[in-house]
């Protein structure tokens, strides 16, 4: 039986890179991130693929997500959570912006607080769970950390411009990051 | 007032200007169509009104009185089949919450569109959130449910 | 935003119907419009400067928030007095509806309900009558120009903004957002004074 916590998280990141096809030629505009994380006792890599156009409008064409999480009762749920997981996690950092005035919460409802809608979803998107017989660990939550990080990374591929701000877009409802992403 | 709720007529003591989704909820306790945001921006309270999607939760019960109001409990069907068989083999749901706002906004749009694209799954979906992100595989169901597996 | 947001908070906290409020009376023109009077604009004599003058005031509505929104430049209309885009993400369609799936009226109903707009006929202007980020000069070309107008001749220009029953809903929106200077009958007769006067317009 393996440790847990001790597996190099270079397993991870090769077989994202290698599901995303990383290193091939992509589109103008396009990028790709990676990002790795262990939570819950389960690891999580994830790529993404962002387009942003001229007018920095950003669409996610493509996710890329594997998922250790040692003994697995049911795949097939295992997998639904971490396409979740993975989206909730993009939702976030795209849009999850959450402020407080005067002791209370501002976004009360959907319309002050944007999430990612079914039009601003990937296209594209492919999961893999690792077989184990490692004691299980979390499925539902993994695949939220690595997401942010990965959509980052793939913005700063596409455009040269770091994200030092999440969430990626303001409260304004603009559907272009380019003056966000540095802020 | 008198109603038509998924083809039986019902008669239900209220103001005309409740909404709809109270009536069905409360007063017909039919808990299937679900509220969730109560301002027409997330689409679980979804039902059919001649036809034609609509939030529950932002139509006064008094604008329908005339018209057939149709819920997920008795959504019918061609499309309908075919959306809760593509539900199921794909595992859509995984809260479940929303789903049913879900399934009435695809099965009317392939009442509309036999073949939809993405283009025009996502245009019709968007007003449809799910908090799980099920979004890959709603989209993957409709597809399913249309007969094209690509 | 902030009232927007404000406005939509408060018609969410709302977890029973609240009876709608009672039909709003008409709104009558007045110095508090912000429109100046007709009549100080008909005492201009040059026929161009007059025209122009009285096309600033009908630009005052156009350009309001309620009439632009849905002449937006792109297939997607806007909302909320900031003009920001929809939520949820919605498209105009084949016929200015929305589309199949998602159309307008699967949220705006026949009249204005808690926080949400309504009006029998709420549907998005052509593309070919966007104004959103054009200068008032080229809104002006834009609603004289039948190709760009809705095929309207000059009457029926008039008859529309006096009586069209979506424009209608410019002066009569929910509570938490502001109507339309003037009103429309105000509306009708300066677009007649504008036409009248040789429909001149602004600079582009």
């Amino acid at each position: 039986m393996k440790q847990i916590g001790l597996l190099p998280l270079e397993t991870y990141v090769r077989t994202a890179a290698e599901m995303a096809q990383w290193g091939r030629e992509l589109p103008k505009g396009h990028g790709l991130g990676i990002a790795v994380h262990r939570s819950f006792v389960t690891y999580v890599a994830t790529v993404v693929e962002v387009a942003v156009d001229g007018e920095g409008r950003l669409t996610i064409p493509g996710v890329w997500s594997v998922m250790d999480a040692g003994t697995v009762v049911n795949p097939r749920h295992a997998e639904a959570q971490l396409e979740g997981g993975t989206l909730f996690g993009l939702s976030n950092a795209l849009f999850g912006e959450i402020t407080a005035k005067r002791g209370e919460v501002v976004q009360a409802n959907f319309p002050a607080w944007r999430v990612m809608r079914m039009n601003e979803s990937p296209r594209k998107m492919e999961v893999r769970i690792v077989e184990s017989d490692a004691p299980p660990g979390g499925v539902g939550e993994p695949g939220t950390p690595p997401a942010a990080p990965a959509l980052a990374n793939a913005i700063f591929a596409a455009t040269g411009t770091r994200v030092r701000r999440l969430p990626i877009f303001a409260a304004d409802r603009s559907d272009r990051i380019a003056k966000e992403v540095g802020r | 007032m008198k109603l038509s709720i998924n083809g039986q007529a019902r008669e239900v003591d209220v103001d005309e200007d409740t909404p709809l989704l109270w009536v069905l909820r409360d007063h017909l306790g039919m808990t299937g169509t679900k509220y969730g945001c109560g301002v027409a921006q997330c689409g679980a309270c979804t039902v059919h009104v001649d036809g034609v999607p609509r939030r529950a939760c932002v139509t006064p019960v008094g604008s329908v009185a005339e018209r057939d109001v149709v819920t997920i409990e008795g959504l019918a069907g061609a499309e309908a089949d075919a959306v809760r068989t593509a539900w199921e083999a794909i595992d859509v749901p995984q809260c479940g919450y929303c789903q049913a706002g879900q399934i009435m906004t695809a099965v009317a749009l392939l009442k509309e569109v036999a073949k939809p694209n993405d283009d025009q799954i996502d245009q019709a979906m968007a007003g449809n959130i799910c908090r799980c992100a099920t979004y890959v595989r709603i989209r993957r169901a409709i597809h399913s449910a249309a007969g094209d597996d690509s | 935003m902030r009232r927007f947001a404000l406005g939509l908070i408060l018609a969410a906290g709302c977890t029973k119907a609240t009876p709608p409020a009672a039909p709003a009376a008409p709104v009558t023109a007045s110095p508090a419009s912000g429109l100046r009077s007709l009549a100080s604009l008909q005492a201009i004599e040059d026929d161009e400067a007059r025209a122009i003058a009285i096309f600033a005031e009908v630009g005052k509505i156009l350009t309001h928030p309620r009439c632009m929104n849905c002449h937006p430049s792109t297939d997607r209309p806007l909302q909320g007095e900031a003009g920001l885009p929809h939520q949820p993400h919605v498209v105009r369609g084949a016929d200015g509806h929305g589309v199949p799936g998602l159309v307008c009226a699967s949220c705006h109903g026949e009249t204005n309900f808690e926080n949400v707009p309504g009006n029998p006929h709420w549907h998005l202007a052509p593309a070919s009558m966007a104004w959103a980020g054009k200068s008032l000069g080229a809104i002006c070309a834009q609603v004289k120009d039948p190709a760009r107008n809705g095929g309207l001749d000059h009457d029926a220009l008039v008859k529309h903004m006096a009586e069209d029953p979506l424009v209608a809903y410019g002066w009569d929106p929910p509570a938490h957002l502001e109507p339309a200077p003037g009103d429309q009958e105000t509306a009708g007769a300066l677009v007649a004074a504008w036409l009248e006067a040789g429909a001149h317009c602004p600079p582009p």
